[in-house]
């Protein structure tokens, strides 16, 4: 099952347990205006075909960074849902990454507004609260800088599109 | 308008000389961390002060949780942390704004050591800053935590360790948040047995700060 993958902060969000979804009105403000960021009334997502590739997003981000952060937590949307929903666009030219060919796994929500975002906004908090939490993930920045180090060593990263805290870490700056 | 920024930064830092030194009767050069030949253009930063650009707000002091607090320390403290805030203010700090970031970053840098070639002191009135920032003003102390988050740990004094901990223990979810990313990054805390008693009401970040727990031991 495919699914779009976002970068999210955990404490705005109702996690099911401690604090239940009970729907859109219980959206908290900092939710919208910081996790549903857009620009050109777009929001940057990563599409991936099951949620085995979701780590590959992970050092996807990763590979960008140009200043120390500790963790990346990313939720795991589904696709089909979001499809019929609202308004999708492969963006390639969109994506910054460092894995070759992963740009062309970058999408754009589009025409975003203030109805759609709370379409949106709605099924981020569904999919964060749901009781089986295999949608959200927590990534070890100081681990996948190890697995990019990895696919570095086997050609699978444009190391010149490397963030600059990632080129100090793996020892690739000038 | 970069240029203008710069400015803006330069003006605070020697403004924010100006008040340590107008507020402390005897002003020890050697250990501040501001240069000493800045003697001309303290005279200048007074006229500054004249148009009201740094004014001290006395009734503040009451809000500080410090039985200990000497009012001359309180009111440079204040000064400081105004100075801080029209940084922020005028830079219209954007925290995926890494120019803006960095600014900001570079003057608690300033702030923070009595030796800036080497983090071997900690400013007396950084901490009170800091600590100041802690009880009054969350979104101060969310960029501070995002600050440390950038900082090896082997660079962290105890009372920025402490202002962590603090963080976690009392804050509100987005605020440990980030400090549990803070703890993340350095994977090493004074107060591991203060982090053991925490709970977050949170899920994730439970999980997270277990996680981070069980690194650190």
């Amino acid at each position: 099952m495919p699914y779009l993958v976002k970068k999210i902060n955990l404490a705005f969000w109702a996690d099911g347990v401690n604090v239940p979804y009970s729907g859109i009105d219980s959206i908290s403000a900092d939710a919208i205006t910081c996790d549903v960021k857009t620009g050109n009334n777009e929001l940057s997502v990563w599409k991936i075909d099951d949620l085995n590739e979701i780590d590959l997003v992970s050092i996807s981000m990763v590979s960008i960074m140009d200043y120390k952060s500790s963790k990346i937590n990313l939720v795991a949307l589904p696709y089909d849902e979001i499809n019929e929903k609202l308004i999708l666009g492969n963006t390639p030219r969109h994506g910054k990454t460092a894995i070759i060919d992963f740009e062309n796994r970058h999408y754009d929500i589009q025409s975003l507004n203030y109805k759609s975002i709370g379409v949106l906004g709605h099924i981020m908090a569904k999919t964060i609260s749901e009781v089986d939490k295999v949608h959200v993930r927590t990534y070890d920045v100081k681990k996948l800088l190890v697995d990019l180090k990895r696919m570095c060593d086997d050609h699978k990263i444009n190391v010149n599109k490397l963030g600059e805290y990632v080129k100090e870490e793996l020892g690739l700056s000038k | 308008m970069i240029e203008i920024k710069k400015n803006i930064i330069s003006s605070i830092l020697v403004l924010m000389a100006a008040g340590s030194i107008l507020s402390s009767s005897s002003f020890d050069y050697q250990n501040s961390p501001f240069p000493p030949q800045t003697n001309t253009v303290i005279s200048q930063s007074f006229n500054l002060e004249n148009d009201g650009y740094l004014m001290s707000n006395g009734n503040n002091i009451t809000t500080m949780n410090s039985s200990s607090f000497d009012i001359a320390e309180a009111n440079s403290t204040i000064k400081n942390y105004q100075a801080v805030k029209q940084l922020i203010n005028d830079l219209v700090l954007d925290k995926e704004d890494d120019l803006a970031m960095n600014k900001f970053n570079t003057l608690i840098e300033s702030l923070r050591s009595n030796d800036s070639t080497s983090n071997i002191s900690i400013s007396d009135k950084y901490v009170d800053l800091i600590n100041y920032i802690q009880y009054n003003d969350i979104y101060l102390t969310e960029l501070l935590l995002e600050f440390f988050e950038r900082k090896e740990y082997d660079s962290i004094f105890g009372e920025e360790d402490n202002f962590v901990v603090t963080a976690l223990e009392n804050g509100s979810i987005r605020i440990q948040e980030l400090a549990i990313n803070t703890l993340y990054s350095w994977r090493h805390s004074r107060y591991v047995n203060r982090i053991k008693n925490v709970t977050v009401k949170n899920y994730y970040l439970q999980k997270d700060l277990e996680y981070i727990v069980s690194e650190m031991e």
